[in-house]
Parts: structure tokens; C-alpha cells; sequence
């Protein structure tokens, strides 16, 4: 193979294995494609040649004679057949198997006997002589001097055997000297000296192209690869850039030179419920009363250049109100025109509502910290005023009469009133700050029933009120709270049904266990409490109806109630009826870690 | 053929056509030249000469001088090769010599046949006398067949050489049997020396 002697001749020491592997299919591929191409050429020349043979015997020799009689030459017949024979298998062989390294050896022969044949045709002219260096030239264009080897063979035996046998036929003469064919053979190798320094050089020249293109190819494909490698790293990075603006809370927008919008994500959707994302349409989203100063800034930042940050609100496409912060930096593509702001859109109404609701309660906290303070300061001269009507009743002041005694002591018990009422609003803004969830302890409700029972004996027993108490077990009736506020709690609604119970009615409380929750109730046979008034009861402030008593009901207790109630995380509700009276219902969660406690091990 | 390459019996057969077909290439290129050498080295018949000038011959002798005769064929074409060594005989011989090529022109081929190119060819050599042979009864007088047979009378008119003088059919160059007719110029032989004739019959 041309390869593997060339091989030999260049360095692959300079390159890679892949390169020189990849030379190497570029080399062989160029190689074979010259080979064919040679091939084709030298069928076509082959053919010519026989013609030309043809031609040549019917011009020079186109008869034999014998007197007057004639018939074709044998050289004419030796040209069409002999020719025929000597191209038709060189011929074949470049169409059946062009590129075959026998192909070409094959037509190297061929190409030399239709030489000879024809330097005989022409009656060996010395100017056909010429044709064998033709040939020659012809065949290194194979740029496989092993070819050449052939041919030049071929010539030299041609030489040798017909200077022995038939030495006129090829050199004009019958005696020829023994080393005649070398004098011939020397000028065919002269020239193929030449012809073969012309074969390495232009194989070698062929293998650097060869070389050049591969490293070439080579290049290309890193570059293509590293091409696809960076797209996808783009892409990736691309479809993470998207997949941000899609998941981050918040809308990104560019704008266009003319102010308008392109959002960027459905972040942009879920804020506005808007398909509109892009061009000036978002102006008509705004609210009226925020559109003018927020368009104002946003073109001034858009014209100068400069940051923009607007808070304002929007009115969705479902009419719902939203507060949206937008902030927006300049960035430019080049020159002033491609001026664009680059931003983002916050829904900051959850934010705002909190602001408002903090705003709030500090106001809230203010009236309740005045109203603490308000009653704290009205009870103290109420308690002045009793230390001296108690004084004036008992007579350490002087003597009164009976009617101004009993006067005075309605005073005194209206003082009290008005005391526990302010002791109550006391209570109840101190319960509103207060009340702290982690200080709950075990509460057992049977025991502070019981408790809570013992101050209202006396006022039970002056009324004639009967009090029945119908607890269960009282070790299931734990809940985890405050003793004392739920104390409050009983006392309060113990309070509320001896006033509300006639004299000889009945107050029934009970308490019992229900799944999870502690069960209490505390029915009054009183007059019914209208469903109007039933839904206002535990809300604060109520003024409910007169008592009996002068001085109005201001309610706190209820809502005071509802209150510590509701910090244990229970229920507090009330039914009335004409038959069975009044009755308030608390509902706590049961402490199950109390009872647990309690099992029998 | 070479589609058969891909299996490996296909491949062996493949070969083996190959190797016939290259066998019957070369067998039919070596039967072709053995033909073609047959024929370019078949010479004319040889014939009994008589050594002294024929005295019928209508040719005239020319006394005290070598006298060169060749009978051709002007339709031949090896009469080419034979006029050309024929003009290097005369060379040879020099002012000793004269030249006279008798040409079988049957009168009824002598517009065609007088105007070959060869006639012009043989006008043109110096001392030498063309002479037409239209019934072939020249050449019949000298024992003359084939075209191209030269004759060396020397100056007594004894014959010195009978025979062709090209190597082959057809082929200048220097051979054995023009080697042989300088001889006979260069001196008297003292028996005849004659060569085989290659050429078209004259008959």
C-alpha cells in the first residue's frame, strides 16, 4: 500500500492518535478517489489507443498483396484483435474494480503492450519510442510508484526476451550485444527516477494535506462540540433564568422604549389575573387615584434614566384591590435610545393589610391603656366616697336617721357596683394584653366550681334561688388553662344568673365530660334573652337591658368571658327560652396529659 | 465480480476468476504476438538464381559499374522499409554503383499504383533508374517474387547477392541480411549470397 511506505516517511510523532487516525481515512480516502479517477482515465486512453491502432494499421499497412490481388493486412487484424485483447481487461477492471491496487498494475501492463503494440504497428518509428515515456508520465499520475515498478519491469523483460529471441523487433537490428536492454532499460529507469521522486513527493505533500484537513476537521468538531456543549450550558442556564422568573414571587419586566411592558413569567397572571402582559396596557390596571403620580414617576425614571421604586395599586381583572411595590433599575444595550428599565412587581397587599392591622391595635392599645387608666383613677375617689358613707352609716361621724342610713347604704352598694364594674374593665383590658397561653396549668372545673360557688351562698339563700350542681366524675373534668381566669369565667356567669333569676328560681349547673372536650353549663330560670340580643352578648361593648337595679349593664363580663374562653381554645354560647330558661354552655379541650397522669400504672 | 468480495467463499471464487481471466488475458496477448511475429518473419520463397545478368532482360546492364536491382510492389507496405535500406545499399556503394528499381505496374492499376507515395520516394533517389514491369516478365527473367528481393550484379554482371534486405516485414534498421549485401559491394563473393525476402508476392 502507497500508505505504508509513505507512512515511513513522516513523522506522526508530531501528532495525535486520533489525528493520525483520522489523517489516515482522509489520506486513503483522497487516495482511492485519485486511484478511480486514474483508473477511468487511463480505460478512456486505452480505448484511444486502440483506435489510434486501428487507424494507424489501416493508413500505413491496410493491405497485403500478392500480384494483383490484395487483402487486409494481418496488422489491421493484429490492431483490432490483439488491441482488443490487450485493453479489454485493464478496461474492465477500471469499471468493475476501480481503485484496486490490481487495477492499476493491471492497466500499468496494459498500457505498455498497447505501446509496443503500437511502436510495431508504425513499423518500430523511433518516434513511437516516445509513447513508453508517455506512458510512463501517464502512470505517475497514479502517484503509486509501485506502478511505475511495473511498467518499468514490464519494459525491461519486453527487452530482454525479444533482445534473445526476436532482437529486430525491438531494436531494428538481428544482433544486438547482452547488455543492449540495459542501455534501453537505464533511460526508463532515468526517467523514472524522476517520475517516482515526483510520486513520494506528491504522496507526502497529499499526506500533509491530509494532516491539515484532519487537524482541521479535528478542530471543527471540538469547536462543535464545545458549540453544543456551550448551547446547552445557554439553554440550561436559559431554562433556569425562566424557571426563576416563573417560581420567584414576584412579576419581572422590561420595558420598551416607548414605556410600555414585557413581563416575563405567570407570576404576572397570578398577580393580576391578566392575560395582558405587554405594551402600555398595564396603565389602565392602575387605580385612578394612584395612576397619575405612578405613570409621572415612571416616565421620569424611564426619561432620565434613573431607578424607579413606586408603591400603588392595582384593580385585578377580578376587580379585587391589590398594593403592589415596583421597582425598576436603567440598564442599556448600547447608546441612548435602547434605553430600557429592567424591574420587578411585589404584591405587597398582605404586607400593607398588616401595616393597617398594626396600626391598629397600637391605636387599640392606646384606648385600652387610657381606658385601664381612666378606671383605674374612677375607682380610687368611688373608694374614697364609700370609706366616708361607711363611716357616716356607722355612725363614726355622727348620728343619722334611719331613711338617710338606708340611703346611704344603696349609695354605698351602687359604689360597689360601679367598683366591680370597673373592676371588670380592669380585668378585661389586663386580660386582653395578658393572657399567655404557655403559663396553662391543670385546671380541675369540678373544684373551681366549688369554689366559685361559696361567695354567692348568702345573696342564693336572702333570694330564696335554689342551686343545683350536677358534676360527674371529677377527675375526668381537667382541662390545661388558667385556674383563676376560668374561676373569673364562673363567677361571672354565676353573677349574671343570680341577677337574671327571680327570687325562688332556680340556678342548675353541670358538668361532665364529652369525647375530648370538658362540658359546663349554668342555667337560670330567668326571663328569655331575645336571638338579637343573644348574638350581641359576648361582644364588646354591649349595653344590655336595665336591671333592676339604677345603673346600666355595660356587658364586659360576657365579653371578658368569650375571652379567656377563647384563649383556652374552647366555646362559649348561649340559648334561651321561655321554658327552660337561659342557659350559657362553655366547651374546653379536655387535658388528656392530666388524666394519663392518673391511670393506674 | 468484485460485488462477490463480500463473503469469504464468494471472495475465493472471486479470485479464482480473477486468476483465469488474467491467465486467458495473457494467453490471448501471447497468442496475438506470436501470430503477428509469425507472419512480420515469414519470408518469400526462395528461388533458383541465375548468377550471371539475364540476357533477355529488357533492363540494360551497365557495364564496369556494380549494378543494384530491386523489384518491389508499389502497394506493398514493407516496400517503405526495403526502398529506405535500399537507398543505404546505394549509400554504400557510391559512384560504383547504379541503382534501378523495377516496379510491378500492371496497365491496368498504373494510374493508381504510380501515384503512391512510394514512387514519389524513389524519383527522388539520385542514380537510380525506375523501370515498369506491367506482365511481371522482368521479374520472372531475374527470378524475382516477392517485392523488395534486391540483386548485386557486380561490374561483369556475375551476381553477388539475391535476397531482402530488412530484418522483418515491413522494419528499417540495420540487419543481418542488409549486412550481407554491403558485403557482396565491398567485394566478389565467390559463391552467392542470399537472404530471405520479406515482402508482398510479386506474383
Amino acid at each position: 500500500m502507497p500508505f505504508k511506505n509513505i507512512s515511513s516517511l513522516v513523522n506522526h510523532n508530531e501528532m495525535t492518535g486520533f489525528c493520525a487516525q483520522k489523517a489516515k481515512e482522509i489520506f486513503d480516502q483522497q487516495m482511492q478517489a485519485n486511484y478511480a479517477a486514474i483508473d477511468r482515465m487511463f480505460s478512456v486512453l486505452l480505448f484511444i489507443e486502440w483506435l489510434s491502432g486501428i487507424i494507424t494499421a489501416l493508413l500505413l499497412s491496410p493491405t497485403a498483396w500478392e500480384g494483383v490481388s490484395s487483402s487486409p493486412h494481418i496488422h489491421v487484424l493484429v490492431s483490432i484483435w490483439l488491441g482488443l485483447a490487450i485493453v479489454a481487461l485493464p478496461i474492465g477492471m477500471a469499471w468493475l474494480a476501480p481503485g484496486a491496487t490490481t487495477t492499476r498494475h493491471t492497466i500499468a501492463i496494459g498500457q505498455i503492450l498497447m505501446t509496443a503494440l503500437l511502436i510495431h504497428l508504425t513499423g518500430g518509428r523511433l518516434e513511437t519510442h516516445f509513447l513508453i515515456f508517455g506512458s510512463l508520465t501517464f502512470l505517475a499520475f497514479y502517484t503509486d510508484w509501485t506502478v511505475l515498478l511495473t511498467a518499468s519491469i514490464l519494459v525491461a523483460l519486453d527487452h530482454i526476451l525479444r533482445g534473445i529471441y526476436l532482437p529486430f523487433s525491438v531494436y531494428g537490428v538481428t544482433y544486438v550485444e547482452p547488455w543492449r536492454w540495459m542501455e534501453h532499460s537505464a533511460w526508463v529507469v532515468f526517467a523514472d527516477i524522476f517520475l517516482v521522486n515526483r510520486c513520494i513527493m506528491d504522496i507526502k505533500e497529499r499526506w500533509r494535506v491530509a494532516e491539515r484537513q484532519a487537524k482541521l476537521e479535528m478542530t471543527n468538531e471540538i469547536i462543535e462540540s464545545e458549540v453544543v456543549h456551550r448551547t446547552f450550558q445557554v439553554t440550561q442556564s436559559e431554562e433556569r433564568f425562566r424557571n426563576l422568573c416563573m417560581s420567584v414571587p414576584m412579576v419581572i419586566f422590561e420595558s420598551d422604549k416607548d414605556g410600555g411592558w414585557e413581563v416575563v413569567g405567570m407570576p404576572w397572571f397570578q398577580l393580576t389575573s391578566s392575560p395582558i402582559s405587554r405594551g402600555k396596557e398595564w396603565w389602565t390596571l392602575l387605580v385612578e387615584v394612584d395612576r397619575d403620580r405612578t405613570l409621572e414617576s415612571w416616565k421620569l425614571a424611564l426619561r432620565q434614566g434613573t431607578e424607579w421604586a413606586q408603591e400603588f395599586r392595582i384593580r385585578t381583572d377580578s376587580g379585587e384591590v391589590k398594593w403592589v411595590r415596583g421597582k425598576a433599575v436603567p440598564y442599556s444595550t448600547g447608546g441612548t435610545s435602547s434605553r430600557r428599565l429592567i424591574g420587578t412587581l411585589e404584591d405587597i397587599t398582605d404586607r400593607r393589610d398588616l401595616e393597617d392591622n398594626s396600626r391598629k391595635m397600637m391605636l387599640m392599645n392606646q384606648r385600652d391603656d387610657f381606658m385601664a387608666m381612666l378606671a383605674n383613677d374612677l375607682k380610687n375617689p368611688i373608694v374614697g366616697s364609700n370609706r366616708v358613707l361607711s363611716m357616716l352609716t356607722e355612725g363614726k361621724i355622727g348620728s343619722l336617721a334611719k331613711e338617710h342610713q338606708q340611703l346611704l347604704v344603696k349609695l354605698i352598694e351602687g359604689n360597689d357596683e360601679l367598683l366591680g364594674m370597673i373592676e371588670h374593665i380592669i380585668s378585661v383590658y389586663r386580660y386582653d394584653r395578658d393572657v399567655d397561653a404557655d403559663e396553662f396549668e391543670n385546671a380541675n372545673i369540678a373544684n373551681l366550681i366549688k369554689d366559685s360557688i361559696k361567695q354567692f351562698s348568702t345573696a342564693l339563700a336572702d333570694r330564696n334561688i335554689k342551686l343545683l350542681i350536677n358534676i360527674g366524675d371529677e377527675d375526668a373534668l381537667c382541662v390545661k388553662g388558667n385556674n383563676e381566669s376560668i374561676r373569673i369565667v364562673l363567677v361571672n356567669l354565676m353573677d349574671n344568673a343570680l341577677k337574671f333569676t327571680p327570687e325562688n328560681g332556680t340556678i342548675e349547673i353541670l358538668a361532665h365530660r364529652q369525647e375530648d372536650s370538658v362540658m359546663l353549663k349554668i342555667n337560670n330560670s330567668g326571663s328569655r334573652i331575645e336571638g338579637e340580643q343573644r348574638s350581641k352578648l359576648f361582644e364588646r361593648p354591649i349595653t344590655g337591658e336595665e336591671g333592676s337595679g339604677y345603673l346600666p349593664k355595660v356587658g364586659l363580663g360576657l365579653y371578658m368571658c368569650r375571652q379567656i374562653v377563647d384563649a383556652h381554645k374552647g366555646q362559649i354560647s348561649c340559648s334561651s327560652d321561655s321554658q327552660q330558661g337561659t342557659t350559657f354552655i362553655i366547651s374546653l379541650p379536655h387535658n388528656h396529659a392530666r388524666e394519663t397522669s392518673f391511670m393506674p400504672v | 465480480m468484485f460485488a462477490l468480495q463480500n463473503k469469504p467463499t464468494h471472495k475465493v471464487l472471486a479470485v479464482i476468476l480473477f486468476a483465469v481471466a488474467y491467465l486467458g488475458w495473457i494467453a490471448m496477448i501471447v497468442t496475438g504476438h506470436m501470430v503477428l511475429f509469425e507472419y512480420e518473419f515469414s519470408s518469400g520463397p526462395f528461388c533458383n538464381t541465375k548468377r550471371i545478368w539475364p540476357i533477355k532482360a529488357k533492363l540494360q546492364f551497365v557495364g564496369e559499374k556494380q549494378n543494384i536491382v530491386m523489384f518491389i510492389h508499389p502497394m506493398c507496405p514493407c516496400t517503405g522499409a526495403s526502398v529506405t535500406e535500399f537507398q543505404y545499399l546505394l549509400r554504400e556503394a557510391g559512384a560504383k554503383a547504379v541503382g534501378k528499381v523495377v516496379v510491378m505496374m500492371p496497365p491496368k492499376y498504373e494510374s493508381d499504383w504510380s501515384t503512391q507515395p512510394i514512387m514519389s520516394t524513389i524519383r527522388r533517389i539520385r542514380h537510380v533508374s525506375i523501370t515498369n514491369d506491367p506482365d511481371g516478365s522482368e521479374a520472372q527473367k531475374f527470378g524475382a517474387e516477392t517485392s523488395g528481393h534486391v540483386f548485386v550484379y557486380d561490374g561483369r554482371g556475375v551476381l553477388q547477392f539475391s535476397g531482402g534486405i530488412t530484418g522483418m516485414r515491413g522494419h528499417e534498421g540495420d540487419n543481418a541480411n542488409f549486412q550481407k549485401a554491403e558485403t557482396a559491394l565491398r567485394a566478389r563473393q565467390s559463391s552467392l549470397l542470399q537472404t530471405p525476402v520479406f515482402g508482398c508476392s510479386l506474383r
